[in-house]
């Protein structure tokens, strides 16, 4: 790993600095065992390091001035809310620099039943955004992560481009982002769509009362900048409330399963529901799926059978595919329902190329499914010491080729090919997420991993499918390789934002001072100091 | 190959901080640092509550630990903790180095040790036990103590007790000088040193209502020793463990004639039943109950092949689900179990008065179950998983019925009484907030032992209960003392408002004055 030159380290005067801003009491610093608590390595990202301080601000104003300081000073800002990235929401170089943890910033601002958004702060969490509509708006579902944990953030969600808990029917959660009010490194304070129009009069401002218009519109002013922060993954900016869509909760819910004997079949018979976009598909907030290896991975490796034969007995189809449907009545949900089971069992079956079955869902299956938000994705620790999450992007008629490909190298290189995916506005892409159960304790496990990854990505990228979360040390430096205009103008766009390219240094391969992506490698921590 | 007795004794000496905290690399690195265990029902997000009171929304998940919710930075939230001790082992964290030693306990005994997060983890960490294995590797590695700590450990080696009392004295609270030391008795009653020095009311309540029974005829005859010492509960929590070593292995060679110990302290139940048994260097013989256990027998029909406690008379088990006593339910075509046999119905105690002090919330402290649910959990993993067991769905189904025992059997024995009424906190058994007094905090960090009470206090409040009741003396001195004074013992507390103002009773002594 090599010296990045152009970062300063934090020291007293800077740490001074930040607490004449949010207070003694918030700022954590020369602190070595503190800044080791918020280590990660696993969910999103394997490699992460400690930062040197820690700052936990109140409000945008605080941000502002945080990010001045260290714009002037050069020091590295990581920024950080719920941390459910694991590794993504962690510096990368060796010069941690400051970690922006914003859970102080947990307000729900408002929630417009008319314009139907609400609007929050990055800290809010989901289960507690969920519990809060419960009580108060129980005919509202704010668009939640389904199969993060609870404790993840709306807003990271979002902001990350994440998968809702309506993402089949909505698009990703980006795609449910009406504003966004965002601090730039340099210390200004942007708001993106309708709510970038300030001097509006109090009544047209929402109850957020914040002299702007209503997060009514999310383009606006001309063109849309709002694009440029997704995705960043803090590189461009500080996110500092946001304003989501919610969608109706119907409270006639349920969910059906399909077995399959491959991958095709899964994805060939969940297309063709998809395609009926209106009355049918439009109910059928979330299809996703995977194959059998997702049960056992949630338990220990040493203590439950590993061959299909098993899991079989008790009902586990080899690949599955669960449609969750949502109606104004039971009526309704009974229509959508039979239909999709025509579709799969009467119009597809008969072409598959193998057996198509119902999985009849005991109904604790069902209600479990049902529940949002859930832990079912923390579980999968247990295989071994931990696990990695990794997302691609595909055309759905592609689905089942990449996630072929990814099974076989899986094993190739001795992972269990635990597989999930799930669609993406009707099957129009597919969302595919392998998940890596290794050994966290183990140097050689993470070489392992990221040699597996390295060979899927370079077939993946000549095949034309994205990483929509690249790491720095393979997927951003591959993909941008192959997209040389569009790493140019982003990092042109990064330079005009950031100009000392202070946000998450590394991230999307962004450091100031090196210009190639593929040299970005080189600066990156390793798993072990 | 089956390890002898004397290897066993060995392997327990050898035990320090970092051999333990090695010992538990293969659990520790399950941690995925996703924060669910900050919370109290984690993966109950649509679960109904009280509403907001106060300030506080009691819907969903809600924070469950109340160091993180007290200090807020993530080193005081167990996963920061789980992550330090990553940093411990892997060589990043030097305990060599003072500074950083010291940095670490300071942040890391600012924990009640309540276990909640062990409960909120999908992959099973046993954190309590990480989080003192990384505590003793702090003694051991010469950190500055807490003095508080230090006292305690000192006064604990020096004279059996952690509150400088004169251990000849011990006893002198009896009443009935004939309970104490009787060769004859196979049942003890383990007092320990808060209800002995501190809360002797409820000690005394204790013996007054096993005098009762054994008058009665409904147990055999009880006694209290006086060479019981300190248990070291709170040397073990604070990772003193050499001495905790030393009195653990006296109170196991003065107890283990016992078929079995009663307790009347959540946290001496725990040391002796989890801790004693792997620390101390002789094999554990007795059986260790709390005393609202022992009597939940008589109290209820306690079925024996599913743990539910059912109201005297019943026929048949409550539980649904009881393999053996289930009700028939012909409307849904159930044939049922058999009914309960007649002996089961012997040797019970109605209770007739009337209770009049009002509606009742219950505390569930921590070390009368959370701090063993683990182990449930852990071993019903083992028993009911592997190649040769083909049924993951009865994976967690053992520990289950247990742990809702031990949620069950204080809730099973107020509804025994007369009139109670029961008005539950939002946060409940294994999803219980901490009073805040455990794992040396009340000694070292009395500001947050206070704050978390009066967070519990707030709860309890928002039921609208006249009466908190728990069967802690530590839960019920820590709550108690802040709801009458402030956190510097002043009467400020009091005056601040907004807390509860019922009366906090413990469970056996209004057993004792409801049994006649």
């Amino acid at each position: 790993m090599s010296k990045v030159p152009d970062y300063n380290k934090v020291d007293d005067k800077i740490a001074g600095q930040l607490k004449a801003i949010v207070g003694e009491d918030y700022v954590m610093w020369d602190n070595k065992p503190m800044m080791y608590s918020y280590m990660a390595r696993g969910i999103m990202g394997i490699r992460a390091g400690p930062p040197d301080l820690v700052v936990r601000p109140t409000n945008a104003k605080e941000v502002a001035e945080i990010l001045k300081v260290c714009n002037e000073n050069k020091i590295p800002v990581t920024p950080m809310a719920g941390g459910l990235s694991g590794g993504f929401a962690l510096p990368l170089l060796e010069n941690g620099g400051v970690l922006l943890e914003c859970s102080r910033m947990n307000k729900i601002i408002e929630v417009n039943t008319d314009a139907r958004y609400v609007i929050v702060e990055p800290g809010v969490r989901a289960g507690e955004v969920w519990a809060y509509f419960k009580k108060f708006y129980p005919d509202w579902a704010p668009p939640i992560a389904d199969g993060a944990p609870p404790a993840a953030t709306i807003m990271g969600d979002a902001i990350e481009r994440g998968f809702s808990l309506v993402t089949s029917r909505f698009g990703p959660q980006a795609d449910l982002v009406m504003g966004m009010e965002i601090v730039l490194p340099t210390g200004e304070l942007l708001r993106t769509g309708s709510w970038g129009l300030g001097d509006v009069d109090e009544k047209y401002q929402g109850a957020k009362k914040d002299g702007h218009a209503m997060p009514y519109y999310k383009y606006g002013l001309g063109p849309d900048l709002h694009s440029l922060f997704f995705g960043s993954q803090g590189a461009m900016g500080v996110v500092t409330r946001a304003a989501l869509k919610i969608v109706p909760h119907c409270h006639h819910k349920t969910v059906i399963a399909f077995g399959f004997t491959n991958w095709k079949d899964a994805c060939e018979a969940t297309l063709m529901v998809s395609k009926y976009e209106c009355g049918i598909a439009d109910h059928t907030v979330m299809v996703q799926g995977g194959n059998w290896w997702l049960v056992p991975t949630r338990f220990q490796k040493a203590k439950i059978p590993k061959s299909h034969d098993y899991w079989k007995t008790i009902g586990i189809p080899e690949y599955f595919v669960n449609l969750e449907t949502w109606a104004h009545s039971q009526e309704e949900l009974d229509f959508v329902t039979n239909k999709i089971r025509k579709v799969i069992l009467e119009d597809y079956a008969p072409k598959a190329e193998g057996p198509v079955n119902e999985w009849r869902l005991h109904p604790i299956q069902v209600a479990s499914r049902l529940k949002k938000p859930n832990k079912i994705a923390i579980a999968y620790g247990q295989w071994e010491q931990g696990f990695l999450f990794i997302t691609w992007y595909t055309p759905w008629k592609d689905a089942a080729e990449c996630m072929e490909i990814y099974c076989d190298k899986m094993e190739e290189y001795k992972f269990p090919p635990v597989m999930w995916f799930a669609s993406i506005d009707h099957c129009r892409e597919c969302i595919i997420m392998p998940i890596f159960c290794f050994d966290t304790r183990k140097v050689e496990d993470y070489e392992r991993l990221e040699a597996c990854e390295t060979d899927c990505t370079k077939i993946f990228l000549k095949k034309g499918w994205v990483n929509y979360r690249p790491n720095p040390t393979i997927h951003a430096p591959l993909s941008y390789a192959k997209a040389p205009i569009a790493y140019k103008m982003l990092r042109k766009m990064k330079e005009v934002i950031d100009p000392n390219m202070i946000m998450h240094p590394g991230r999307l391969a962004f450091i100031k001072g090196v210009e190639d992506p593929m040299e970005i490698p080189q600066y990156i921590l390793g798993f072990r100091k | 190959m089956t390890e002898t007795k004397a290897e066993a004794k060995e392997k327990k000496e050898e035990v320090g901080g970092m051999k333990k905290l090695q010992e538990l690399k293969d659990e520790l690195y399950r941690c995925i640092h996703c924060r669910a265990c900050r919370f109290s029902y984690s993966g109950e997000p649509d679960r109904e509550g009280l509403g907001e009171h106060k300030g506080v929304l009691y819907e969903g998940m809600l924070d469950g630990c109340p160091a993180g919710h007290f200090y807020g930075w993530e080193g005081f939230w167990n996963a920061g903790r789980m992550w330090m001790a990553r940093a411990v082992l892997e060589g990043d964290l030097d305990l060599k180095d003072p500074k950083i030693r010291n940095q670490m306990y300071d942040i890391l005994f600012r924990c009640p040790t309540c276990g909640n997060c062990s409960m909120q983890c999908e992959n099973n960490l046993p954190t309590v036990d990480i989080n003192e294995a990384l505590r003793a590797c702090l003694y051991e590695s010469g950190a500055e103590m807490n003095p508080k700590h230090d006292g305690i450990r000192k006064l604990i080696d020096a004279k059996n007790n952690p509150y400088n009392e004169d251990h000849t004295h011990r006893t002198d609270w009896v009443p009935d000088k004939s309970v104490i030391n009787d060769p004859d008795a196979t049942i003890a009653y383990y007092v320990g040193c808060t209800a002995g020095y501190r809360m002797q009311g409820m000690a005394k309540a204790t013996v007054e209502l096993l005098n009762k029974l054994v008058k009665k005829g409904v147990i055999p005859k009880y006694t209290i020793l006086t060479d019981e010492v300190c248990c070291g509960s709170v040397i073990y929590r604070t990772g003193q463990w050499d001495i905790a070593k030393k009195v653990t292995n006296i109170n196991i060679k003065n107890f283990n004639r016992f078929d079995t110990v009663l307790f009347s302290c959540a946290g001496c139940h725990r040391t002796f039943k989890i801790d004693y048994p792997k620390y101390g260097d002789d094999e554990v013989k007795y059986k260790a109950m709390h005393v609202v256990e022992f009597l939940a027998d008589y109290l209820t029909v306690h079925c024996p092949a599913c743990g539910k406690y059912n109201p005297l008379g019943s026929e048949y088990c409550e539980n649904p689900f009881c393999p053996k006593h289930a009700k028939p339910n012909p409307e849904r075509n159930l044939p049922g179990g058999e009914p309960f046999p007649p002996e089961l119905h012997e040797n019970k105690i109605k209770i007739t008065k009337q209770w009049t002090k009002g509606p009742v919330t219950w505390h569930d402290p921590c070390h009368t179950f959370r701090h063993f649910a683990h182990y449930l959990k852990d071993e019903a993993i083992d028993e009911t998983t592997g190649e040769g067991h083909n049924n993951m769905w009865k994976i967690y189904v053992p520990s289950q019925f247990e742990r809702q025992r031990w949620i069950e059997m204080p809730r099973a024995i107020m509804r025994a009484i007369p009139g109670l009424e029961l008005k539950e906190m939002y946060r409940i058994g294994e999803n219980s907030l901490c009073c805040g007094a455990g794992g040396g905090v009340k000694a070292g960090y009395p500001d947050f032992a206070w704050n978390a009470a009066n967070e519990r206090l707030e709860e309890a409040d928002a039921t609208g209960a006249e009466i908190l009741m728990t069967m802690c003396p530590f839960c019920e001195l820590n709550m108690g003392q802040a709801s009458r004074e402030g956190p510097d013992g002043s009467s400020e507390g009091k005056s601040a408002g907004g807390k509860f103002e019922g009366k906090i009773l413990d469970l056996l002594e209004v057993l004792n004055e409801i049994i006649d």
